[in-house]
């Protein structure tokens, strides 16, 4: 499973008319901001904040990006971004002010994060984006009513008749559909959890993803960001 | 009618058009090629969209040529007014524009229509942006869509640009809207529309409004964006517990196979296929079916029944019984054999209707003793005849009695 950044992508980001190419960009990169900033403990409107700070940053500095890597990689330097948004975060938090009226069953200092290491954290967060990727892959390769099998019976660990009921299918088709996209999501993973953890830890990837309100939310908000530029 | 800014229209274009008859308020949409404006009837103050159209435009597109083919197309097509499309009122042109004048959707507020400063029309859009549709709304939107649809593809038209965005609600009733992209249906129509809901296949023809419409009601189910699609995430536990989601989503996967001989061949199998499903999973139909099945499994039990007394129960077979002397009760299986009113039937005699089973004869003589005739198959034998010796032997002369005749 290949975690380098696409050295075109790098050097098409310099071109900040192309929205195809931010918007890419955004695709690949906002889940593994976002989850880094959850994973950190930072609540789900801190992230969103985070998210959209980091883009930003990234935008700024986007006459900087060339294929090299003799200077390091790109997830590196994305990592120290996030480090410092959230870090900054952090910072600033003991000078907010809650409004007179607010609300008071939202904790004003955000707990600490679990995670003892920065760096795991992004590593999880790196990982999870990734697993739910190729996720993404199977989904855009697989006939419609295959995936929807495989999500409920694989993903979501429901019972192959109930599967066959919500996807109009037989329970053989259903099993078919499972084995296939299965073998498939394998084949897409390589050696990465060879030792059959691959569907709990994509399990994991996927419910460490915001609701479809905030990506969309998300989307909007920063979609509003990079269209004065 | 797509309300998401459009750059193709020059800065200059936004200054309001005169169009007879009618006083433009503000502009409330943008599309590619036009622009819709809520505007007022100077004669009698009522409100209407009108989209105005620039008659002359740099470059080889006609937009306001093609509109005015698609909609002399729709009029042509279309006998009356259909409920579930958006209806027009008047076309006409000025040296500058073309324009036609529509009905105004319902404010997406749920303000009175129109009348408000801050009046957006209401659109599929607005609601799916806010998450998934309840079920029965969800219904009625789907049937008055592939009902709208249904009209267009049975007048041989393809409406070749189905999306949220071109549901317009008035009173409260899904309309579908934006006929600039209509055609009639024929195999080398070009690939025009929105790219998101175009099928993979890239055939624009009736199957491919099939498919947009597929995704537009995978979009009421879930509330996810077209993007997800077929994820059903968080959704999945809903549309499990809800018969009505459940067939709505089967029919948006039917709906949008890759493979267009797959889908529905136009918008009225699909409301037909809906109707269908929603009918097989409803609870009337389901004890229906019990009763069905429950009537059918009685008729083959009751078929089996008959069958087996068939083969069980033997025909039914006279036999004559005779013996030497006559006068003697017949006994099968033990028991006298009697006649109709009871009397016991006596040697020589044909009896009717006796089971043709392998019975027991014996035969009693009140001057002799029983006469065992042993088992006799009357499948195969139809008369029993035994004898005694006559007149009875005295005892020095020791003559056998005659063996039983069968």
């Amino acid at each position: 499973m290949s975690s380098r950044t696409c050295p075109t992508l790098l050097e098409r980001l310099r071109d900040a008319s192309d929205p195809v190419v931010w918007g890419d960009f955004f695709q690949r990169y906002w889940p593994v901001v976002y989850g880094y900033a959850r994973r950190r403990g930072c609540s789900e409107h801190t992230a969103e904040e985070i998210v959209q700070e980091v883009m930003l940053v990234v935008f700024e500095r986007r006459d900087a990006f060339r294929y090299d890597p003799a200077r390091g990689r790109f997830r590196d330097w994305l990592h120290c971004v996030t480090f410092r948004c959230v870090a900054g975060r952090r910072r600033c938090r003991s000078e907010r002010v809650r409004a007179r009226g607010g609300d008071w069953s939202v904790p004003a200092i955000e707990a600490e994060s679990d995670e003892p290491r920065p760096d795991a954290a992004w590593e999880t967060a790196f990982e999870h984006a990734l697993l739910t990727a190729l996720v993404d892959v199977v989904r855009r390769e697989s006939n419609p009513r295959d995936f929807v099998a495989f999500e409920l019976t694989v993903l979501q660990e429901r019972p192959p008749a109930e599967a066959a009921r919500i996807a109009g299918m037989t329970r053989n088709l259903v099993y078919k559909a499972r084995r296939k996209l299965l073998a498939r999501l394998r084949e897409l993973a390589g050696d990465y959890a060879n030792d059959g953890r691959l569907c709990q830890q994509v399990r994991l990837a996927l419910a460490s993803l915001p609701e479809v309100s905030i990506q969309r939310s998300l989307t909007g908000r920063i979609d509003r960001t990079m269209r004065p530029h | 009618m797509d309300h998401t800014p459009a750059d193709a229209l020059p800065p200059s274009a936004n200054a309001a058009p005169d169009i007879p008859d009618f006083e433009l308020v503000r502009e409330i949409g943008r599309g590619g090629f036009g622009r819709v404006w809520l505007a007022r009837n100077r004669a009698t103050g009522q409100l209407r969209a009108v989209k105005v159209i620039p008659r002359f435009r740099t470059g080889t597109a006609d937009p306001a040529g093609r509109e005015i083919v698609s909609i002399t197309r729709l009029e042509l097509n279309l006998r009356r007014q259909h409920p579930n499309l958006l209806g027009i009122h008047h076309v006409g042109q000025t040296p500058d524009h073309l324009f036609y004048v529509m009905d105004l959707a319902d404010d997406a507020g749920g303000r009175e229509g129109g009348q408000t400063p801050g009046y957006q029309p209401a659109t599929l859009q607005h609601r799916v942006a806010g998450g998934p549709v309840a079920a029965g709304r969800c219904l009625v939107c789907a049937r008055q869509l592939l009902s709208g649809l249904a009209s267009l593809h049975e007048a041989g038209m393809v409406h070749r640009d189905v999306k949220p965005a071109n549901c317009l609600f008035v009173d409260g009733t899904l309309r579908l809207a934006d006929f600039g992209l209509l055609t009639e249906a024929s195999p080398q129509v070009s690939r025009l529309g929105t790219e998101k809901y175009m099928p993979p296949d890239g055939r624009m023809d009736a199957r491919a409004d099939v498919y947009a419409a597929g995704l537009v009601i995978y979009e009421m189910v879930t509330g996810f964006p077209i993007e997800c699609f077929p994820q059903l995430g968080q959704r999945a536990d809903a549309i499990a517990a809800d018969p009505t989601l459940s067939a709505l989503l089967r029919l948006a996967l039917d709906a949008c196979q890759p493979d267009p001989g797959e889908r529905f061949r136009d918008a009225g199998e699909m409301l037909a296929a809906l109707e269908k499903q929603l009918c097989e999973g409803s609870p009337v139909f389901r004890l229906r079916r019990r009763a069905v099945v429950g009537l059918a499994g009685m008729a083959i039990v009751a078929a089996a029944a008959a069958i087996g007394y068939w083969w069980m129960v033997p025909p039914r077979v006279h036999v004559n019984f005779v013996t030497y002397p006559f006068d003697a009760t017949i006994l099968l299986d033990g028991r006298a054999l009697s006649g109709p009113g009871g009397t016991p039937l006596k040697t020589p005699c044909t009896v009717e209707d006796l089971p043709a089973w392998t019975h027991h004869v014996t035969f009693r003589h009140p001057a002799w003793p029983d006469l065992d005739a042993g088992p006799v198959d009357f499948a195969r034998t139809r008369q029993v005849v035994a004898s005694w010796e006559y007149p009875p032997a005295e005892p020095d002369e020791e003559q056998p009695l005659p063996a039983p005749v069968p």
